[in-house]
């Protein structure tokens, strides 16, 4: 067996819990040393249960490191130990880190992250908050942070998606599982825009319900704050802001209404002392963030045959492509509207938006709707 | 004494000539039809009897033979009622039987001698004309159907007694005419028209480059976005129907019976819309005796399926083949029959399950496994054969507020003529009239691009994922587009809007 094998045997002992996980790793240092173990020696480690030893000696855990190792090739999935220098700084200051982290993606989190979670079921006033505040924060070159769950954390990954930030997600589940399965397409586009999923579970873990507020600890874990967008009077975003107070982290909460019972949960975290946020102004302060260090914002300035998109710029477009192109910076997306805005006829648009789609400038979703290749 | 009465028996849409031969000799008093008629042929006799009697005439009290010439030919219906009587009366020299030779008999018989109503008159009309019969004794309530036909002489009759009166000279019915050039203009005052959908340029585009090529199209759009809508305005802008093809497409609604009461020619092109729960025999045709289908009624205009994923699979499966060559071949085993079925597809659908796919508004619930379990569906065969992929997107708030500016269906259809008759010179004496027909060894031929294009084209296909099935389609609708700007070279830019035709080809391939 190879280092990393022990690791993944290692990282499967779920029963054994995070804490205790850690401190045998640092009574023996190696998993390595602790596989090869005999009973009384674990016995004499007093913290350890039998049902721990059980655990540990477990022949068919041992066994499930081949099948694991497979999924992760398949899948293309890594793994960083808490050893590693790439494993995240801010996760290994926490009372209880994962030993190792699975991941897909990048494992590159930026110096300032915001984790913005809230309920799977939404209003549109959360929608739209969750929408809006991620977008900006990930314009001010924020990364967001998020669970890939339903409702509030898919359109908190979607928000940083369209401001072109990479945004990291956080499963409670193997990550060769995609759940919610109907994020499939959001789980492509994380990955496509640089982005980065992860896991503390071993590959085939399947989405357990217990593992979710597990995982929560390390949404909050790496990220710098937690912003809290819509919570019912018991939702799983609350367990969120709890980690979040115990490891340390800024947490943010967007009010809403006293009546609305998606909001009972962030009204009263702000009653409890949580930061209530009225625009991102109120995140960034806590954190004396500057605007000057990153703006995405599309700035659409062209020069001669090109245009600036804030991230790129494309060179030799005619001036009816620039036109074009501006109109979609404004996030006039589908055909028809293009084409009232543009006064461009039909027949011609059709020919612009092609080109500009070889062009690599825009791409062409499903529905006639057109976006900035980001 | 022998008489010989021309009918007509029905093969299809065209008529056959039938001989009713009577004869009526010494012996004991009987009644008999022979000639392979079916039951109605049969029980004919006991109408014939009455209507005789109910006229007031004398039924021979003799040995009478009737025979239906061609003997081998199996004939089936009520209309032949009047030649049986007509027959009987001559053979029994009630009228004189001289003349009877330029006359068609036509029609059913109640008890009372009045005449019915019968279904095929126009084809059986046009049979009468095609074999030098110059006049043709119609049920009256067929008149303005048969009428249509100028050069013979239609003689509407309402009961027996007025046969026997005109042909004795006692009463002379004048021939019936119709004015067909009232019956054209009256479809113009069409009910529906384009400016009655705001906003969907996008769409109206693509339904406009459909009807100018005549390519088969596709619209996937959320529910309530007005496909159906615009689908029944697709005939609005089709070239107007020529004489010849409304005579062929009233022949067969009038062999289905489908013909509206007191109604001559079909002047405006059809829109067939049937329910996805139809079945492959009423789809295409068939059954006993043999009917035309829902693509055959349809035919010169539109055969619009909504909830294409509907439709089982058999349906895509039976169309496939009518729609490759315009006419359907229904074989039985006693006979087969062709019908013509040129007509346009026109299919519906919402893009996913849920119906929300596209809706930029709103989310769609749809986990992959169930999007492609969806696209699945859409059957292969018949999407080879649809050139046009347009979405249809929900009508906004905004564009319904809108008053008056939207372009009426006249203005459309006159773009759409100049389009038509610009491939109808180029076919000329090729046997296609429109783009959608080409081969690919006509695709060849007739569309060649010049290298800029071609090139744009090759890298079109390496970066959107376009199937090779999708590139005759491509052509031919770059064909269209070439052809409606009045130019002869098929330009990169026509190309590149021809391949903004072909979404559903992403949207598979993405999946």
């Amino acid at each position: 067996m190879r280092d990393i094998d022990y690791w993944i045997w290692f990282s499967s002992l779920s029963g054994l819990g995070p804490v205790k996980a850690r401190q045998l790793l640092e009574a023996y240092r190696e998993p390595k040393i602790i596989f090869y173990l005999t009973v009384q020696e674990l016995r004499a480690y007093k913290q350890l249960s039998p049902k721990n030893i059980e655990e540990i000696l477990n022949k068919e855990k041992r066994e499930r490191v081949n099948s694991v190792n497979d999924l992760m090739l398949k899948n293309d999935i890594k793994m960083a130990t808490i050893f590693d220098s790439n494993y995240p700084e801010k996760l290994k200051h926490i009372y209880d880190p994962p030993v190792a982290l699975y991941y897909r993606g990048k494992l590159r989190l930026s110096e300032f992250s915001i984790a913005v979670v809230g309920s799977r079921r939404t209003t549109n006033y959360g929608a739209s908050a969750a929408k809006k505040l991620s977008y900006e924060l990930a314009m001010r070159g924020v990364q967001i942070v998020s669970g890939l769950a339903r409702g509030i954390d898919s359109i908190a990954h979607e928000g940083c998606l369209d401001a072109g930030g990479r945004t990291a997600a956080v499963l409670g589940c193997g990550l060769d599982y995609i759940y919610p399965p109907e994020n499939f397409r959001l789980y492509e586009n994380i990955l496509n825009s640089g982005g980065l999923i992860l896991s503390e579970y071993p590959p085939g873990t399947p989405p357990l319900q217990h593992n979710f507020p597990a995982r929560n600890r390390i949404i909050s874990g790496i990220s710098s704050g937690v912003l809290i967008v819509e919570a019912a009077g018991r939702s799983g975003s609350l367990i969120t802001a709890g980690y979040a107070l115990e490891q340390g982290r800024e947490v943010f909460a967007v009010p809403g209404n006293i009546d609305c019972s998606y909001s009972k949960g962030t009204n009263r975290l702000i009653r409890d002392g949580a930061k209530m946020v009225l625009g991102v102004e109120d995140i960034l302060e806590e954190f004396d963030y500057r605007e000057d260090v990153k703006i995405n914002e599309p700035s659409g300035q062209t020069s001669g045959t090109g245009i600036n998109t804030g991230l790129k710029t494309y060179m030799g477009l005619s001036t009816e492509e620039i036109h074009v192109v501006k109109i979609i910076q404004k996030g006039i997306r589908h055909i028809d509207e293009i084409i009232e805005r543009s006064n461009i006829s039909v027949k011609e648009i059709n020919n612009i938006l092609f080109m500009l789609e070889m062009k690599g400038v825009i791409t062409q979703q499903p529905g006639k709707i057109f976006e900035m290749y980001l | 004494m022998v008489s010989k009465i021309n009918s007509c028996a029905l093969t299809g849409i065209d008529g056959c000539i039938v001989e009713v031969e009577t004869d009526i000799s010494n012996g004991i008093p009987s009644f008999d039809i022979v000639g392979l008629g079916d039951t109605a042929v049969r029980e004919s006799r006991e109408r014939v009897r009455a209507a005789v009697k109910n006229s007031g005439i004398d039924f021979p009290v003799r040995r009478i033979t009737i025979n239906l010439a061609p003997a081998n030919l199996r004939k089936e219906g009520s209309f032949y009622d009047v030649a049986v009587a007509v027959g009987i009366l001559a053979a029994s020299e009630i009228i004189p039987s001289t003349e009877l030779g330029s006359y068609m008999f036509l029609g059913e018989l109640s008890l009372d001698g009045r005449i019915k109503a019968v279904q095929g008159i126009l084809s059986m009309a046009c049979c009468a004309r095609s074999n030098g019969i110059k006049n043709v004794f119609v049920p009256d309530a067929n008149a303005d159907e048969a009428a249509v036909l100028k050069d013979i002489n239609i003689i509407p009759v309402k009961s027996l007694l007025e046969i026997v009166r005109h042909l004795n000279g006692q009463e002379v019915i004048p021939a019936y005419t119709v004015d067909i050039n009232s019956i054209f203009s009256q479809s113009i005052s069409d009910s529906m028209d384009f400016s009655d959908v705001k906003g969907q340029a996008s769409v109206k585009r693509a339904m406009e480059i459909a009807a100018c090529g005549a390519h088969n199209l596709l619209m996937a759009g959320t529910p309530g976005s007005g496909k159906t809508m615009l689908a029944k305005r697709l005939p609005t802008i089709l070239p107007r129907m020529t004489f010849d093809e409304a005579l062929e497409l009233t022949k067969i609604y009038s062999v289905s019976g489908l013909l509206p009461h007191k109604s001559s020619l079909i002047s405006a092109r059809p829109f067939r819309n049937p329910h996805h729960t139809i079945s492959d025999i009423s789809l295409v045709g068939g059954g006993k005796p043999i009917k035309p289908g829902e693509i055959s009624l349809a035919h010169y205009g539109v055969l619009f399926l909504d909830e294409f994923p509907e439709f089982g699979p058999e349906a895509a499966e039976v169309l496939r083949q009518p729609l490759e060559d315009g006419e359907i071949c229904i074989s039985r085993a006693n006979n087969s029959i062709t019908y013509p079925a040129r007509t346009m597809l026109v299919c519906a659908a919402n893009p996913c399950k849920c119906g929300f796919y596209l809706d930029p508004s709103r989310k769609c619930s749809c986990t992959p496994k169930m999007l492609q379990r969806y696209l699945g569906r859409f059957s292969r065969p018949i999407m080879d054969r649809i050139d046009i992929h347009t979405e249809v997107r929900p009508v906004r708030y905004d564009d319904l507020e809108k008053a008056g500016e939207e372009e009426p269906s006249a203005v459309i259809r006159e773009r759409v003529n100049k389009a038509r008759n610009v491939q109808l010179e180029r076919y000329r004496g090729l046997g296609i009239f429109s783009n959608s027909e080409l081969s690919p060894a006509l695709i060849r031929k007739y569309c060649e691009l010049d290298r800029v294009t071609s090139k744009l084209l090759r890298r079109a296909f390496e970066k959107l994922g376009l199937s090779a099935r999708a590139h005759d389609r491509i052509l031919k609708v770059a064909r269209t587009i070439a052809d409606m700007e009045g130019a002869d070279a098929i330009k990169s830019w026509h190309v590149a809007e021809a391949i903004q035709y072909r979404s559903f080809d992403r949207l598979v391939s993405k999946y």
